[in-house]
């Protein structure tokens, strides 16, 4: 079945994803960027030119480079929005056949959908090129609030860039998609979408297979750009003042200005402080000046909170045109790059009361979303063969009581995975395998699915045995644990049927309490560890004692002996220092007698 | 007669298992081919994948390096001296990354990036002015040319 490509159009920029083994994916384009900028024009050779090469050549050739053609298709020459965009618009535009727009590149006139389409079109060839297949149909997101028209024409575009439209979805349905929200029954979403050059809330309800939109809100003339420019203005304020000089007429200085102002606006989005460094900013008479400003969280909120402030009032205003009360509100969505900055996600929990959904890529969700649309209306062929995965680790206890993993959680299964141990005492005869399943550290926490003795070992010091374990679980969750001693051939093995017979309840629980203890498992098993490698240190000492009696002087022997007794004392203890320090002190000890054993079998 | 008519309809309902089974193992045999193909596929795309990524790794720690290559160069302007921005120099080009050429090339909004029109009495579209510098590698850019062309 040929993949349906999921479109989030976007105002400044567009993304494409298709679902591949039943997960939506972004699509990169040629130049390998996950989103491109809706943005067309046509050059003086007249050669057509979409995205990042259009903007690149954007400054000289203002006239024939068309940006923001979403905010005309559809639309009425007319129409209050279209003659208040004309005036800040740097390209040409005029009323053209049944009162719709027309727009002007090289002395043609082109429709806002026949932009749209060239837009389209470099999306579908470029994921032609990427995935290696023809791609003919497309689910293609517009705002909630697009009226029949603008979705017609939306419709239109994507047909002449040659797709066959499965359907025209909102871009928030794509983002409640996205998360898997339709699956929840009668819920209330809330979706924030700060994009870079509008801002949208839509108020959506789910009902029996429906996504209905109750509301919608915002302000087509608020984005992430608005609050760069903020920036960019402080930062020139800033040299100004500084060094006296106006940056605004460097166009390089500017456009590194603007650089450096998403830089920091981004890194401020993890960080409280940051720098903010462009040498040889600019020229001056005595000679080159550099621009440096340390810039706080706390600064960039004061310079844009007005515009936060707004986008809160709106989302808060069209929750009330949805008739609801803000408590009915069950979940929450973020969407557009700017959501990434705290004050933003901070303000919506504390409006709505609850966590955001903020996980996906804020610039890819609605997009995710489309293809996943298109993977429901598919239907994944997948299903028939339903994989399952183990919810828990497994694997078995090992030296200190320690669990080691054999099989991670999340694993597909049917899997098996093998790993050879062995013995933790000279002379160890037999060994016990305790099959364990859990996520805690340390053997005694995770719960005991059964254990079994494989012995008939035959004596040798420890170490040297290999036993092979190996852990296999079918497709049916029956999970077979072996254990084979590679010199003898000896085998035992244990059957366990209910290695998921864990209640949904039992499971999240024991992911929990791993989160929960995380920090003290990760001392206990670290303390174990170190305890391992004391015991393991005491070994070889008293071994290289013993075998070495006649060639070790009697004062080395008497300083490691003493060592050694301090360490056999440490490690019964409970105090990771002392184990430690003793240790140490034991290893250069002996270290001293190993290297004069060396020197003797030189001589000899 | 009744016995054979009972001993056909048995061979019948046999036949019938049969080729059920039959079906059934054809149906596995070809969703288990289509698995290990898939799981082929799979690798491959993951392999192809990891390049990928290697590239865009190499192509952003070079992206991230060229401001401080564009520094020592502004420096080297004033103190005359070289050495640091040639041993930049020649490791930019140990990772492969060529200078993008600028000064009196036709602009190319796919390596060019035009900050500025002037009047000129070279031909419209014509670099001019280099105002920092672009990089590649192979056919992948790093960072267009910014550049000033003619009106």
């Amino acid at each position: 079945m040929s993949k349906i490509l999921g479109i989030d159009l976007g105002t400044t920029n567009s993304a494409m994803a298709v679902v591949e083994a039943g997960q939506p994916r972004i699509i990169e384009n040629k130049e390998g960027n996950r989103t491109t900028p809706s943005i067309v024009a046509v050059s003086k050779n007249n050669e057509r030119l979409v995205g990042q090469t259009a903007k690149r050549q954007a400054v000289t050739n203002h006239q024939n480079t068309v940006f923001s053609a979403k905010r005309l298709i559809g639309r009425k020459f007319l129409d209050p929005e279209v003659q208040r965009d004309k005036k800040w618009l740097p390209y040409e535009i005029r009323e053209g056949k049944n009162g719709g727009v027309e727009i002007k590149i090289m002395d043609k006139w082109y429709s806002p959908q026949e932009i749209s389409a060239m837009i389209l079109q470099k999306l579908k060839i470029d994921a032609e090129d990427r995935l290696g297949e023809k791609i003919t149909e497309a689910i293609i997101t517009v705002p909630a609030y697009f009226d029949d028209a603008q979705r017609q024409a939306t419709k239109d575009a994507g047909e002449i860039a040659g797709f066959k439209i499965k359907r025209i979805i909102n871009e928030p349905t794509a983002a409640a998609l996205a998360y898997g929200l339709n699956k929840k029954k009668t819920e209330k979403i809330v979706v924030y979408d700060f994009g870079g050059g509008t801002f949208d809330v839509s108020v959506l309800e789910i009902g029996d297979d429906t996504i209905e939109v109750k509301a919608t809100g915002g302000d087509t003339h608020l984005g992430g750009d608005d609050l760069d420019q903020r920036i960019i203005e402080y930062l020139a304020d800033e040299f100004k003042k500084d060094q006296g000089i106006n940056l605004a007429k460097d166009n390089l200085a500017m456009q590194r200005l603007k650089e450096a102002a998403e830089k920091a606006k981004h890194e401020l989005s993890a960080l409280l402080e940051t720098e903010i460094n462009i040498p040889f900013i600019t020229q001056a008479a005595d000679g080159p000046r550099h621009f440096t400003l340390k810039m706080t969280r706390a600064k960039l909120e004061d310079l844009t909170r007005d515009f936060i402030t707004r986008s809160i009032e709106l989302l808060k205003k069209t929750i009330e045109e949805a008739k609801f009360k803000i408590s009915e509100i069950n979940e929450v969505v973020l969407v557009g790059g700017q959501t990434r900055m705290p004050l933003i996600q901070e303000e919506v929990k504390k409006l709505i009361g609850k966590e955001p959904h903020k996980d996906i890529n804020p610039d890819e969700v609605v997009a995710l979303g489309a293809a996943a649309q298109a993977g429901i209306m598919q239907g994944d062929v997948r299903d028939v063969l339903l994989l399952d995965v183990t919810p828990l680790s497994l694997g078995i206890e090992t030296l200190g009581g320690v669990m080691t993993r054999l099989i991670e959680k999340n694993t597909t299964i049917p899997t098996a995975k093998n790993q050879i141990f062995s013995t933790a005492a000279d002379n160890q005869t037999s060994v016990e395998i305790h099959v364990l399943q859990g996520e805690r550290e340390m053997a005694h926490d995770n719960k005991t699915l059964g254990r079994f003795i494989l012995d008939g070992v035959p004596p040798s010091p420890r170490g040297l045995p290999q036993i092979e374990v190996s852990f296999d679980i079918d497709a049916n969750g029956i999970l077979n644990v072996g254990a084979l001693d590679k010199a003898t051939n000896k085998k035992q093995s244990i059957r366990i049927e209910a290695s998921s017979g864990l209640s949904k309840e039992d499971i999240e629980k024991m992911k929990k309490d791993a989160e929960i203890h995380a920090e003290e498992d990760k001392k206990k098993k670290e303390f174990s560890e170190i305890k391992n490698a004391a015991d393991a240190l005491i070994y070889t000492v008293e071994k290289t004692l013993s075998e070495n009696k006649d060639k070790i002087k009697e004062e080395d022997k008497k300083e490691i002996e003493e060592k050694l007794n301090v360490a056999k004392k440490a490690k019964d203890g409970t105090d990771i220092e002392e184990i430690k320090k003793a240790t140490q002190e034991l290893s250069l000890a002996v270290q001293k007698i190993g290297a004069s054993l060396y020197n003797k079998k030189e001589s000899a | 007669m009744k016995n054979e008519t009972k001993e056909k309809k048995e061979e019948d309902g046999f036949e019938k298992i049969i080729k059920e089974c039959e079906e059934k193992r054809d149906e596995y045999l070809k969703g288990w081919q289509r698995e290990r193909a898939d799981y082929s596929n799979y690798k491959k795309d993951e392999i192809k994948k990891i390049e990928e990524e290697r590239l865009r790794i190499k192509i952003n720690f070079l992206k991230n390096l060229l401001p401080i290559y564009d520094s020592l160069n502004e420096a080297k302007k004033i103190t005359g001296n070289e050495e640091v921005l040639n041993q930049l120099e020649n490791f930019l080009k140990d990772w492969g990354a060529r200078k993008i050429k600028t000064i009196g090339e036709k602009f190319d909004p796919e390596i060019h990036e035009a900050l500025e029109t002037i009047e000129s009495d070279k031909e419209s579209g014509t670099i001019i002015e280099e105002m920092q510098g672009g990089w590649k590698i192979d056919k992948y850019l790093i960072r267009p040319a910014r550049v000033k062309i003619a009106k």
